[in-house]
């Protein structure tokens, strides 16, 4: 079997398992990471958020609907990388040799720094309170930017004061497996691409001596 | 080339149906575009009802040794939920009156909502007087409160530091 072949199939295999279980990507704990008073975990599969150990935040149909989608899309892309690092004598095998493994944890990442970045200050805007109560939410809810939430109490309790709450925020081991799996998708295309040229333009003849 | 393209095509389609068929599944069986889009909020209602002035404090007896003060305080829960401390260490200090001591949880402790509990503290009176300590509750002066805790909140724990400028718990 060719090397990108070989690479492409872990890659394949990897994001399928990584498809098929279920689990977090990104996770934002409030309090004692065993027992936590806040979790909120996110993957393009699935969203929760439990308040105490209660459910508080139930995914809407159409979030329930893209979960499913996103879910299905991924068994999918790695199935045809399976079966098409797997078939190697058939010429359309190519064909099935996808970089999803890759765009998913990227765009999902990415989609997570946006909400960080953007979302959250927008909302503070709107709502000024929020902004007066947490004026940190932001470095918060950014993977691996801070530790703590600050929770200004003046505006809640007229003390003037603030708790600082312990707070993490970060990427799961899912979500690193699903990085990993597109790293390696990304490096057999590459090998891939290096030999079909090699195979095109083959390295001209050594002069005669 | 003709099997490429069919399979290509049939990639094509089985990826719009896969994005389609649950976008109107769940589209169907909402009813309405608000049901479709908005998630659901569900508080139960022991979280809904929670008050952080529900530990209450309902004596307070002190006993000095030196410089040590040993406060046995008597809390309750009129909350909802079971609520205490695992941890709590910090200073307390009033600049007014020069006074500065460190205060520390001697044992944690959880109350089940309507529990009561004698719950002991040291501190330890660091700079001031005895007089100085009495003048500040009998004033009901400000103080200056800095340290560190966590929470019990039902089976969850908060690791929490808190930073008060200016307060009157008294």
């Amino acid at each position: 079997m060719e090397k990108f072949r070989i690479i492409y199939l872990i890659g394949g295999v990897l994001f399928l398992i990584v498809s098929l279980i279920s689990g977090a990507w990104w996770e934002l704990i409030g309090g004692e990471a065993s027992k936590p008073v806040l979790y909120v975990g996110l993957s393009p599969f699935d969203f929760k958020a439990e308040l105490l150990g209660s459910q508080i935040i139930e995914a809407s149909p159409l979030m329930t609907a893209l979960f499913i989608s996103e879910r299905l899309l991924a068994i999918l892309g790695s199935a045809t990388i399976i079966a098409g690092s797997l078939l190697r004598g058939k010429t359309w095998s190519r064909r099935l040799l996808n970089l999803r493994p890759l765009t998913t944890p990227i765009g999902f990442g990415v989609l997570i720094l946006i909400g960080a970045i953007a979302v959250v200050p927008s909302l503070m805007h709107l709502i000024p309170y929020m902004d007066q109560v947490l004026p940190d939410l932001r470095e918060a809810l950014m993977p691996y930017a801070s530790q703590y939430l600050t929770v200004n109490l003046y505006p809640i309790a007229h003390i003037n004061g603030s708790i600082k709450v312990r707070v993490v925020s970060q990427f799961t081991i899912n979500f690193w497996l699903a990085l990993l799996s597109g790293a390696l998708c990304l490096a057999g295309a590459i090998i891939h691409r290096r030999e079909t040229k090699a195979e095109l333009f083959p390295p001209p003849p050594p002069p005669p001596a | 080339m003709n099997s490429e393209r069919t399979l290509a095509w049939s990639l094509r389609i089985i990826t719009a149906v896969i994005v389609l068929v649950p976008l109107a599944y769940y589209y169907l069986a909402s009813g309405s575009l608000f049901n479709f889009i908005m998630p659901s909020l569900t508080i139960p209602p022991s979280i809904r009802s929670f008050n952080p002035g529900s530990l209450r404090i309902t004596s307070v007896d002190y006993s000095i040794a030196g410089n040590t003060y040993l406060l046995s305080i008597g809390v309750y829960n009129a909350g909802s939920m079971g609520i205490g401390l695992k941890e709590a260490t910090g200073t307390i200090s009033a600049p007014s009156l020069n006074v500065r001591g460190r205060f520390s949880l001697q044992s944690p402790f959880l109350l089940e909502p309507n529990e009561e509990e004698r719950v002991t503290i040291t501190f330890l009176l660091e700079s001031g007087t005895e007089g100085d300590l009495a003048t500040l509750v009998s004033q009901r002066l400000p103080v200056e409160i800095s340290g560190g805790a966590t929470l019990i909140l039902d089976s969850a724990e908060l690791p929490l530091n808190v930073s008060i400028s200016s307060w009157s718990p008294w």
